[in-house]
């Protein structure tokens, strides 16, 4: 989902003519974008049931809101804000449910392609990292994302940018070591 | 341009360079960066013991591979994204506890109920965003699965979509939403209908998922305070109750 300028210009003209009600410029869309929004929504969620379900919302949402994209970002930046949104609303109702259901989080079911001890232990880590600083180390350290694409995906200043991905990972690296989380520092926080 | 003497700046020797650190863990910090973390690391050993915690979380979130893609259906999608009305604003499902009031006259009259959108049996999976659901999770052990998963969000946009006479096919718009059979049907219209209160023939019935549990969802005519169907959620095994809403038809656009 971060294509060069080739790609992002016929993303562009996809989006205009699938606003158009192209179908078939809609279907190749969802073609080029579906893996990484759903491992956007995979690092996001944990697990595989709940990440398929956040991108099919996704892709439900951009075809809704077609006629919104204005083409002044690049479609993939729009559309990952857009997964995001759907994470989000998805963890918002897992906690609404867990506070319903009084059941635990359960770990997340292991999927395809990770050597299987390690990957569980960060996927689950992961977990343990707040979502908005989770948000920027998943979109940065696992999908390449320079911090000016994030800043205009999440709609927040470079520099905040740099601060949460540093608490994000300190908060990983936490998780990993099994320390108890600390809630993160302010990003001006000054020495004592 | 950095100011050294503004305690909000990154270079100020005050303040914990966070920006900066992240650079130096991810190979983009500068040679002032550098320097500044440098000379702080002198005399933090919390920043120190970060920028290790740090290295370590990049190296581990860096190994995770991707997966592959999951091969939504964009035509479901699209067809999805026409057939859904826009929903008008959320009204309050009918509160579980009504539905069980609704319900004692239903117990009473010899039907068994075995509890009220409350299970400990599985876990609950994701739900959906605004917008009847359209996709076709797989539950854990069905490999392949295309049972429809309702959640209650998706249960209320049901209920819309039915009062506003949308086009709503039985068969799920992304496959394999098995009707029930009927025998299993009789025993979930009774149930429903009980707790719809409803004595009419039901509108709408499907064998589907519910939060991951297996469930019936039944729709009925209802008449009164404004609402026009009731939809009802069932599970597959005696009585139990998981979840009703009211659907209203969507108020035309300029109306």
């Amino acid at each position: 989902m971060n294509p060069g300028s080739a790609g992002a210009a016929g993303d562009r003209d996809l989006a205009a003519r699938a606003s158009r009600g192209d179908e078939p410029a809609f279907v190749e869309l969802v073609r080029r974008h579906e893996r990484r929004v759903y491992n956007l929504a995979l690092r996001m969620l944990g697990r595989p049931e709940d990440a398929r379900d956040a991108t099919q919302e996704a892709f439900l949402s951009c075809y809704r809101n077609l006629g919104g994209f204005r083409g002044d970002a690049a479609f993939s930046t729009w559309l990952h804000r857009i997964a995001l949104n759907a994470c989000y609303d998805a963890l918002r109702r897992r906690k609404d449910l867990l506070g319903l259901e009084e059941a635990p989080d359960p770990p997340p079911a292991a999927d395809h392609g990770e050597a299987v001890a390690t990957s569980v232990d960060v996927r689950r880590s992961l977990l343990a990292v707040p979502q908005e600083f989770r948000a920027v180390l998943v979109l940065h350290d696992v999908q390449d994302l320079g911090y000016e694409e994030i800043s205009e995906i999440l709609q927040i200043p470079v520099g905040t940018v740099k601060s949460r991905l540093h608490r994000a990972r300190v908060a990983l690296g936490r998780a990993l070591a099994g320390e108890p989380p600390v809630p993160p520092r302010a990003s001006n926080e000054t020495v004592p | 341009m950095s100011d050294p003497t503004d305690p909000t700046d990154p270079t100020h020797p005050a303040r914990h360079p966070d920006e900066a650190l992240a650079g130096i863990v991810g190979g983009t910090a500068t040679g002032e960066e550098r320097r500044l973390v440098e000379a702080h690391l002198q005399s933090c050993s919390r920043c120190r013991e970060e920028l290790r915690l740090a290295r370590s979380a990049r190296a581990a979130a860096s190994s995770l591979t991707e997966a592959e893609a999951p091969g939504l259906d964009a035509q479901a999608i699209i067809q999805a994204g026409r057939t859904v009305v826009p929903l008008a604003p959320r009204r309050p499902a009918v509160p579980w506890r009504v539905v069980a009031g609704g319900l004692v006259a239903a117990s009473l009259a010899g039907l068994l109920v075995f509890g009220v959108f409350r299970s400990n049996a599985g876990s609950p999976t994701a739900t959906s965003a605004a917008g009847p659901r359209t996709t076709a999770a797989p539950e854990a052990g069905a490999p392949g699965s295309t049972t429809r998963n309702f959640t209650k969000a998706s249960i209320d946009a049901l209920a819309d979509a039915l009062a506003s006479g949308s086009p709503v096919p039985r068969q799920s718009a992304f496959g394999g939403n098995a009707a029930p059979n009927s025998s299993d049907l009789t025993a979930a219209r009774s149930c429903a209908a009980a707790a719809a209160g409803s004595s009419e023939a039901p509108v709408y019935a499907t064998r589907a998922a519910f939060l991951g549990r297996p469930a019936f969802v039944t729709a009925f005519p209802a008449s009164g305070q404004g609402h026009t169907i009731t939809v009802v959620v069932t599970s597959t095994t005696g009585c139990a109750v998981y979840y009703a809403a009211h659907g209203t038809p969507a108020v035309p656009s300029g109306a």
